[in-house]
């Protein structure tokens, strides 16, 4: 189970190589991901797991290149993003990488539409109307296009926010906990939506959740503890996902005595 | 509460700050308006009182009949320590050949009344001494210790026949004791070489026919230590004859009164000092208020979980108000002491500068320029936070739970719209009705007229920049929104625009800073390019001849080398000769004796500053200046008898004309009716446009010096006007610099807010920025973004004011100058360029502090919950 998943040029969105991140220095470092090789395949739904502080929102900003790694790579389609300049990370990110975070998506000042257009028109390159109205649609975003974000539900802001993650055709979409500020239901909505876009739209996302039947709707899950990986559940189901976490409770109960 | 309020406050540190800096800009404004109005007024008062030397009281009498008797009495007056007539007469100095004329005065009895300043040298002390100019003594090529020769003549009548008599030589020789600085600006004209008061007596003395006393147009006071202003003058005044006509004024009185005859006006000091204290506590005030209300807003959810643990509304209130106090009053003693340290440092550069002006170096500290930037300081800003304190108040425990931030702007309502353009509309007419009122006067205007108009545009001024700024929530975002349509293909500058119009109010506020700034300087140099113009007529028409070289005696002539020298020296660009002649008018059966002056009317346009004065001139008229038509009770269009020495006569039409300082004046072939000579014993000069008066007048009389020493003409006396006239221009000039540089400082004020405001919408922003950045905005855009929003609210604020500042100049030139005759309202260019240039740099320079902050947070770092 603890196998590294080997990894293919072709087949692989974004994966990590020997990544460590140390914040603070001296007495006050905190390892908060400590070699970890881990592959996110294309064209997969992917669920990091994990207790809380284990490193997973850490391993989410290095992978989208929103921070950067103390050793070791990220490889994004064939880059080495450790490699790259901000400016050179900043362009990478707009083109090849799409975001949905736990709350705060959205600008406050433009409506849902311009929300959604914000990312190609950053990138100065006119947004594909056909997949904008495709994504649209699926979303069911038609009716509340011209309302600004506090004018939305929390699961409506949401499915924007994927609906913008998406609008650019990314080569992967990171999403940390994007249903923990959603009641079940909405939660739910939101969920199988970004299953739909990997299933039909052919996206590769990954997710940091901390809620087992959330994890669920991916095609995987990665476990993460202390900043290493600890597993992997294939087509989980609620119940392999909480038996897996229990497993690593048990563990660290172990070490914690 | 008040441990609550300093924790508080320490967590916001940095936020604080930036209202601190507001509050320190304002107070150090504050400060440095004080201090130097102080020393802009004590720099003017130098300029115009040089001649008064250090004295106390000044009596003036425009009929010259201050007497012995009156100031032998001044003299024994209580509390006066010396008391000194201003007199002085011409005489022709010596040495070795080397010829000039010299303005000599008596020494003062007391330092204090002495304006001479020794550079050399002492003052003389016994009969036969004497000091004189530096650069007299260079062109004479004397030093102390030298003898010179003194001659001059005075006019003896004939025992039998009062109307006859013969010019007696008087000749001493002296030796030189010191020289003293020559007399620069308006100075030019007083003494410039000194005998002591003995001896300056009998040679005076023997400028009087017969038993005729001196009689002088005023005296010099200096009290004693101690003795009261007030008292002494009162004291004085009832030391002089019952019928006098003279007055008893304080110098600062008399400094005053010089000062308005420049200036125009005589409250000058009185409002300027006012009027800049006022426009910088209103531009700090909008700036503070604005500060505060953004931290109360960002503090929005604090305050709220504080309500939810039990705060009262009033301990809410006072948490905001003590803060309030402590900022206030800390950022006060720090912006007094950045003020005062500006201002010194201020001082040292301008002393460094070789200015016209006599700058005052003191620095005027006293209680009031100390306590009063303080205090209002401290004031405005809590006054300033009144408004946010309340609005902490409002904010409902329930905000604490509240989890998505909304757009929190109410849109500005109806009614402020209609108070707004009512107050701007009402406004505008007012300011239309003070031009109308001031043009119906056509000329003819009262001063309590004029004085109605100038209130009545007042109102409408303050009433239309009122409108404008509860307007600013509309007008400033709508601008912002027509200049974000240019931009609209470009991203960052979409953003920009958007941030920029989400808070109205604040946009508003932060612009409406500016707007006032912008507005007063585009108004004053508006007014000021106006004023300048008119002004330039008035100083043309009074000295209207920039130097006019002569020799004494109707029959001697200026040499032909002195005449080559003078046209010859650089600086000069035209010159004529004339024929100055002694003649007697007859108006209207009186006899008046007067220096008439041919000279060929075609040739004269070239000399004249103003041509205007010379208007009329023909061969059967004679151009009367106002002032001697006033004297002899003549209008134009009188017919004048001239009669010469000789017994011929003329009958002439008079020409009144503004001309000042020049004899009536007739053409050559009038002088030729009346069998006189053309002897060509004057000269008028006219000296190019770009050099400096001062220079070129020196340099002519240096070389009419030289040429003494190697022929026996007459020597030539010169006197130059236009060194008046440049100083007056120059007093002017810094008036108008100082006001608009001090002007330019609220302007830096206002952008201080601007900057404020955006690093405090960077912080609030945080989050988006770092969402921007996470969904691929490049530092640099982000950067851009930002000053686009620097540049957007700097850019609306400067055109509102620039458009204001244009219609509140005209109308107070339209207003003011309206009496002048006719007003041409110009646009000045440059300094609006400038202005705008100004407002779009520093909305760019406001930009840059704060886009390091938001550029220097990661992505990630922003997106943790605070
Ligand atoms: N900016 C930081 N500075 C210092 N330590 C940090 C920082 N960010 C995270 N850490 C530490 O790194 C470790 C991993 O943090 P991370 O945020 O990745 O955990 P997580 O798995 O996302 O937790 P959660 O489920 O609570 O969101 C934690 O021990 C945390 O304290
Ligand atoms: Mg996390």
């Amino acid at each position: 189970m603890t196998s590294p998943v080997p990894a293919s040029e072709s087949t692989s969105a974004v994966r990590a190589v020997d990544l460590t991140k140390i914040y603070g220095e001296g007495e006050v470092a905190v390892t908060a991901l400590d070699h970890v090789d881990v592959t996110f395949d294309r064209g997969v739904f992917t669920a990091i797991m994990g207790p809380s502080g284990s490193g997973k929102s850490t391993l989410m900003h290095l992978l989208a290149g929103l921070d950067s790694a103390t050793s070791g790579q990220v490889i994004l389609g064939d880059v080495d993003i450790t490699t790259l300049t901000d400016k050179q990370l900043t362009i990478l990110r707009r083109e090849r990488v799409g975001f949905v975070f736990q709350s705060f998506n959205l600008l406050p000042m433009f409506t849902a539409e311009q929300n959604i257009a914000l990312p190609s028109e950053l990138a100065n390159s006119a947004a594909d109307p056909a997949w904008l109205d495709l994504l649209v649609d699926t979303f069911g975003l038609r009716d509340r296009l011209t309302h600004k974000p506090h004018q939305l539900s929390g699961g409506q802001q949401q499915r924007v926010a994927i609906a913008r993650a998406l609008s650019t055709r990314p080569h992967v979409i990171f999403a940390d906990e994007p249903t923990g500020n959603l009641d079940s239901r909405s939660g739910a909505e939101v969920l199988s939506f970004l299953r739909r876009s990997v299933r039909e739209l052919g996206q590769t996302i990954v997710m940091v959740t901390h809620d087992p039947t959330a994890a669920a709707y991916a095609d995987r899950v990665v476990m993460l503890a202390d900043g290493r990986i600890a597993g992997t559940i294939e087509d989980p189901t609620p119940e392999s996902v909480l038996a897996g976490l229990d497993a690593l409770r048990g563990l660290e109960t172990q070490v914690a005595r | 509460m008040l441990r609550l309020t300093l924790a508080q406050m320490r967590t916001s540190a940095g936020r604080l700050a930036a209202a601190g800096i507001a509050i320190v800009l304002g107070t150090a404004f504050v400060a440095v308006t004080l201090l130097a109005s102080a020393t802009l007024e004590q720099t003017t008062h130098n300029a115009v009182t040089a001649q008064l030397a250090d004295a106390d009281l000044v009596v003036n009498d425009s009929t010259w009949s201050l007497d012995a008797d009156e100031l032998d009495r001044i003299r024994r007056a209580d509390g006066v320590a010396a008391a000194d007539p201003t007199s002085s007469f011409s005489v022709e100095v010596d040495a070795g050949g080397r010829t000039e004329w010299l303005n000599v005065g008596a020494v003062a009895g007391d330092p204090r009344l002495s304006p001479a300043v020794y550079t050399q040298g002492s003052a003389p002390a016994a009969p036969g001494e004497m000091s004189l100019g530096v650069g007299i003594a260079e062109r004479l090529a004397v030093q102390p210790g030298d003898a010179v020769e003194v001659t001059w003549e005075s006019w003896v009548p004939d025992a039998e026949d009062p109307e006859d008599g013969v010019w007696a030589p008087h000749a001493q020789t002296v030796r030189i004791t010191g020289l003293i600085e020559e007399n620069s600006g308006l100075a030019y004209g007083s003494p410039n070489a000194y005998v002591p008061a003995d001896e300056f007596a009998r040679w005076e003395g023997t400028t009087y026919p017969d038993d005729a006393a001196a009689t002088w147009s005023s005296i010099l006071i200096a009290l004693e230590d101690g003795a009261d202003v007030e008292a002494t003058r009162a004291v004085i005044a009832a030391e002089l004859a019952p019928d006098s006509s003279a007055e008893v004024l304080t110098v600062a009185e008399q400094a005053e009164r010089k000062t308005a005859e420049i200036t125009g006006n005589e409250v000058t000091f009185v409002v300027l000092p006012l009027g800049f204290a006022a426009v910088a506590l209103a531009v700090a005030a909008l700036v503070i208020a604005n500060t505060f209300q953004v931290l109360v807003a960002q503090r929005t959810r604090s305050l709220a979980l504080l309500r939810c643990v039990g705060a009262t509304k009033e301990q809410v209130r006072s948490t905001v108000l003590i803060e309030a106090i402590v900022v206030g009053l800390a950022s006060s003693i720090a912006g007094l002491v950045l003020g005062t340290v500006l201002m010194a440092v201020g001082l040292a550069v301008l002393a460094g500068l070789n200015l016209d002006v006599p700058l005052d170096r003191t620095l005027h500290l006293n209680a009031l320029s100390v306590l009063a930037p303080i205090a209002v300081g401290t004031v405005v800003t809590v006054l300033a936070a009144l408004v946010p304190a309340r609005m902490a108040t409002r904010v409902a425990p329930l905000a604490a739970l509240r989890p998505v931030e909304g757009e929190h702007t109410r849109g500005a309502g109806r009614i402020r719209m209609a108070f707004a353009l009512v107050l701007v509309a009402g406004g505008v007419g007012l300011l239309v009705l003070a031009v109308a009122i001031a043009g119906g006067l056509g000329g003819l205007a009262t001063d309590g007229a004029l004085l109605l108009a100038l209130g009545v545009g007042v109102l409408g001024g303050l009433s239309a920049v009122l409108g404008l700024l509860i307007g600013t929530v509309f007008v400033v975002p709508a601008l912002i929104r027509l200049a974000g349509r240019v931009l609209s293909r470009w991203v960052p500058g979409r953003i920009a625009t958007a941030n920029a119009v989400r808070n109205p109010r604040r946009t508003g506020a932060t612009a409406s800073a500016l707007f006032i700034g912008v507005a007063l300087v585009t108004m004053m140099s508006t007014g000021a390019a106006a004023a300048k113009d008119s002004l330039g007529d008035a100083l043309a028409t009074q000295y209207p001849v920039d130097v006019s070289i002569s020799v004494g005696g109707p029959e001697v002539a200026l040499d032909a080398a002195q005449v080559n020298v003078v046209t010859e020296t650089d600086g000069v660009s035209a010159s004529i000769l004339g024929s100055v002649a002694p003649v007697t008018l007859g108006i209207d059966g009186s006899q008046e004796w007067v220096q008439a002056q041919a000279v060929d009317p075609d040739d004269l346009t070239a000399v004249l500053r103003d041509p205007g004065v010379a208007a009329g001139l023909a061969d059967d008229t004679i151009v009367m200046p106002r002032l001697y038509a006033e004297w002899y009770d003549l209008a134009d269009g009188d017919r004048v008898s001239v009669t010469a020495e000789n017994g011929s006569e003329v009958e002439l039409t008079a020409r009144v004309t503004e001309l000042g300082g020049v004899d009536p004046m007739v053409t050559p072939a009038a002088f030729a009716a009346l069998g006189l000579p053309f002897v060509e014993n004057t000269m008028a000069v006219r000296l190019a446009d770009d050099v400096d008066a001062v220079e070129v007048i020196g340099e002519i009389q240096s070389a009419l010096t030289d040429l003494s020493a190697t022929t026996d003409a007459p020597t030539a006396s010169v006197a130059g006007a236009a060194v008046e006239r440049a100083a007056y221009t120059s007093v002017v000039d810094t008036l108008l610099a100082v006001v608009l540089g001090m002007l330019a400082v609220s302007v830096v004020i206002a952008l201080v807010g601007v900057a404020n405001t955006l690093s405090l919408s960077v912080l609030e922003r945080r989050r988006e920025s770092a969402l921007l950045r996470a969904m691929g905005l490049t530092r640099g855009q982000l950067r851009g973004m930002l000053a686009v929003e620097g540049v957007l609210i700097a850019g609306a604020g400067a055109a509102l004011g620039i458009v204001a500042g244009l219609g509140f100049g005209w109308a107070g030139t339209a207003v003011i100058l309206s009496t002048v005759g006719e007003v041409t309202l110009a646009v000045p260019w440059r300094d609006i360029a400038m202005v705008a240039l100004v407002a779009v740099l520093a909305g760019l320079g406001a930009s840059v502090l704060p886009a390091r902050t938001a550029v220097r947070t990661p992505p990630v770092a922003a997106l943790a919950m605070d």
